[in-house]
């Protein structure tokens, strides 16, 4: 407990420190970031520990989805693009290319991409009525750091592995700047508030990646598992 | 040259136990149960080189009967990252898996460890409990 608290505190001090971003038209100097980058992967918990499954500030309807969530029946595990957020939680390497009018993450995981446009638009107006796996994100560049918003994400993904699911009112807002030490921080302040009662943000460190490239994960080419999935046995909490 | 990467399995199963990270595209907990953990040794009579798992086959002799089990290991990229390559495992290989089997009754198996001629190598399991195996 004593731990949650302090991680707690850590994470709403991060929280205090990202501007919201309705204004992102303001650019600043772009800062590279560039190349292929991993990090450490996690189970069923949140991409940074910093809360516990159980511990984020759930609404009364955010939890009862919670404890019942039904792993046997995740879409994750039909081979469908798993999210803007669950896709940082892996373990595979994701390459980052850089524009001037845009950044494209491109994750080995399913190969699946993000386009995250710095050109100064906006939303698209159809974006909630038509929401797309990986969202739709806008970002400007802050004193070296990639800031963007991300909205109209599919409320068929999940947050993390351990089953925190979001609605249509998701919103994120993710920071990434790469590190004095040549790693690359990312974290992410979470908002919807159908599920949880007030924003919160995760964080994880990627580590640059040599002599390697973004090799092939098409999961649906030989995927078996699905109909062996029981029902009702790995509900809730894992 | 791809046999190099079998002599080098002690470092990096090394590595990999300090970096151990799960990363199956589904619940482990709803395919496998831990609590009926199994160990069998059979023949390779098929591997596929495959997303989401590498799945081989083994023919494994048990009163009389063989049963041909499926056993599910990591992604490919993992695997081979870990020193695998797609030919590391052929038909006709003896191995032994140690691992948990499928709840629905099916002869599936995940792996937790992988053993041929002695050596152990990175089956990438789903187990929670098997991180970096």
């Amino acid at each position: 407990m004593r731990s949650s608290l302090v991680l707690s505190m850590a994470a709403a001090v991060l929280l205090m420190s990202i501007t919201p971003t309705t204004g992102m038209a303001q650019a600043g100097t772009a800062s590279d970031i560039s190349g292929l980058w991993v990090g450490a992967g996690s189970a069923g918990n949140t991409p940074n520990l910093e809360r516990l499954p159980g511990e984020l500030p759930f609404t009364d309807y955010g939890l009862e989805r919670y404890l019942n969530f039904d792993h046997a029946l995740n879409n994750g595990a039909r081979c469908l693009p798993l999210g803007p957020t669950r896709t940082w939680q892996v373990n595979y390497p994701f390459r980052i290319v850089q524009t001037p009018e845009l950044v494209m993450i491109v994750y080995e995981l399913r190969r699946t991409f993000r386009i995250i446009y710095t050109d100064g638009r906006e939303h698209p107006d159809i974006i909630f009525d038509y929401p797309e796996w990986m969202g739709h994100s806008v970002g400007v560049y802050e004193d070296g750091t990639l800031v963007f918003e991300t909205v109209g994400i599919n409320p068929r993904t999940d947050i993390d592995n351990a089953g925190h699911e979001h609605s249509g009112q998701l919103r994120l807002v993710e920071r990434i700047r790469k590190t004095e030490q040549g790693t690359l921080d990312w974290a992410v302040t979470i908002e919807d508030p159908e599920f949880y009662t007030e924003p919160f943000t995760l964080r994880k460190t990627f580590d640059p990646v040599e002599n390697d490239r973004v090799m092939d994960y098409t999961c649906m080419e030989n995927e078996k598992d699905v109909g062996h999935l029981v029902p009702g046995v790995a509900v809730g909490p894992q | 040259m791809k046999r190099e990467f079998l002599s080098v399995f002690a470092v990096v199963l090394s590595l990999t136990l300090m970096s151990a990270t799960l990363s199956a595209h589904h619940s482990f907990a709803a395919q496998y149960d831990v609590n009926k953990p199994v160990k069998i040794e059979g023949t390779v009579t098929k591997v596929e080189w495959m997303s989401p798992h590498v799945y081989f086959y083994l023919d494994v002799e048990s009163e009389g009967r063989v049963v041909n089990y499926g056993v599910e290991n990591g992604a490919p990229t993992r695997l081979y990252r870990q020193g695998w390559q797609p030919d590391t495992l052929k038909a006709g290989d003896i191995v032994t898996v140690a691992g948990s089997l499928a709840r629905d009754g099916s002869s599936l198996v995940n792996a937790s460890t992988v053993t041929m001629n002695g050596r152990r190598l990175f089956a990438g399991s789903s187990n929670p409990e098997d991180q970096g195996n």
